[in-house]
């Protein structure tokens, strides 16, 4: 599966104007929370629905079994997410579920956990919010003056509380290494 | 080792399983990994996972370890052949009416009183509710994930629209 032809510079755009709405500039870090607050999107902690053991409980059977999820009620949106990831992959996380409602993506398909139906999104849908939501968090121009000012991934991910992974992922596959050497 | 056999013809009474939608399910998730990165993500061969994509019947470990990988009960896939052709009632009033210690005006009398007792009593069938919740999470659960997992996300459900009602939301 592939994004659709000019999908990653139409997330370069999208990711460029929501910044100078919040005041941002094009190298500032973007706090997702602020994004979700911007879009009227309330963020809830899961440990203040359920039991936190139950959560850790969850963990110790699988790792990373569950992150997040967005909830919609009575038309309002709401992202839950996990106290047991660090701040990078939680912003990671209400990126990704940010990116799926500023895509406006609808939840379509049903996925069945213990036989319970819960409605998600289609595997194209989430490619494209994976790959909004890194655009969200590092759009290129704050990649390529990080590579100018030649910032190693470490210092990218705690510069912006993103995870090495994320950091890695998009400064790899934007190419801005390759500009600022060419300067 | 290769332990899918070919498409089972399914005879009368043996409950049959759904090989088209398994098939399908497993394409629309492999997406755009390769056949081999699928089957070693899933944990079956490379020909299993073939073969089983392609409509064959996997043997019960395969079956299971997909079912894994797709995130969904196995149960899903077996469609009842023995479906029940009369109601549970109908049946009742049925062994009454032939009941030869009954004359035909007593049977008729006790029927009219179970058909109102059993309209009063009986259930409508439970629809299962679907959460709209969308879920970022591991893609292949273990044993005795999904049922935590769900009555978590049950639960969270459950407080964020008391929370909505109460304008807390």
């Amino acid at each position: 599966m592939t994004l659709r032809r000019g999908f990653k510079a139409e997330a370069e755009r999208e990711a460029a104007r929501v910044r100078k709405e919040l005041g941002l500039a094009s190298h500032d870090r973007l706090d997702p929370r602020d994004l979700a607050k911007h879009l009227g999107v309330s963020i809830v902690d899961a440990g203040e629905l359920v039991d936190i053991a139950e959560l850790e409980d969850l963990e110790r059977l699988q790792a990373f079994a569950f992150s997040a999820a967005t909830f919609e009620i009575e038309q309002r949106k709401i992202i839950v997410v996990s106290p047991l990831r660090n701040t990078g992959r939680q912003n990671s996380d209400i990126a990704h579920e940010l990116a799926h409602v500023m895509l406006e993506h609808d939840l379509s398909e049903i996925r069945e956990v213990d036989g319970m139906p819960f409605r998600t999104c289609k595997p194209d849908e989430e490619e494209e919010a994976t790959a909004f939501g890194g655009t969200l968090l590092l759009p290129r121009p704050l990649l390529l003056s990080a590579a100018r000012r030649q910032a190693s991934i470490e210092q990218i991910a705690n510069q912006y509380d993103v995870t090495a992974e994320m950091a890695r992922f998009r400064y790899n596959t934007t190419g801005v290494a390759k500009q600022a050497a060419s300067r | 080792m290769d332990n899918v056999t070919g498409a089972s013809d399914t005879s009368a009474g043996v409950e049959g399983l759904d090989l088209a939608r398994l098939g399908e399910m497993l394409r629309e998730r492999r997406g755009k990994l390769s056949l081999r990165q699928a089957a070693a993500e899933a944990g079956v061969s490379f020909s299993t996972f073939t073969r089983v994509e392609a409509g064959a019947q996997p043997d019960l470990t395969s079956f299971t370890l997909l079912c894994a990988w797709l995130g969904v009960s196995p149960g899903q896939f077996f469609t009842p052949v023995t479906e029940r052709q009369v109601a549970p009632i109908d049946e009742a009033i049925a062994h009454l009416a032939a009941d030869p210690r009954l004359a035909p005006d007593a049977a008729s009398k006790i029927a009219d009183v179970l058909r109102n007792m059993y309209d009063v009593l009986a259930k409508a069938p439970a629809q299962r509710q679907v959460v709209a919740c969308h879920l970022r999470a591991a893609s292949v659960l273990r044993p005795g994930v999904p049922h935590r997992l769900n009555s978590l996300l049950g639960e969270m459900h459950d407080k964020l629209a008391a929370r909505v009602a109460g304008g807390e939301l």
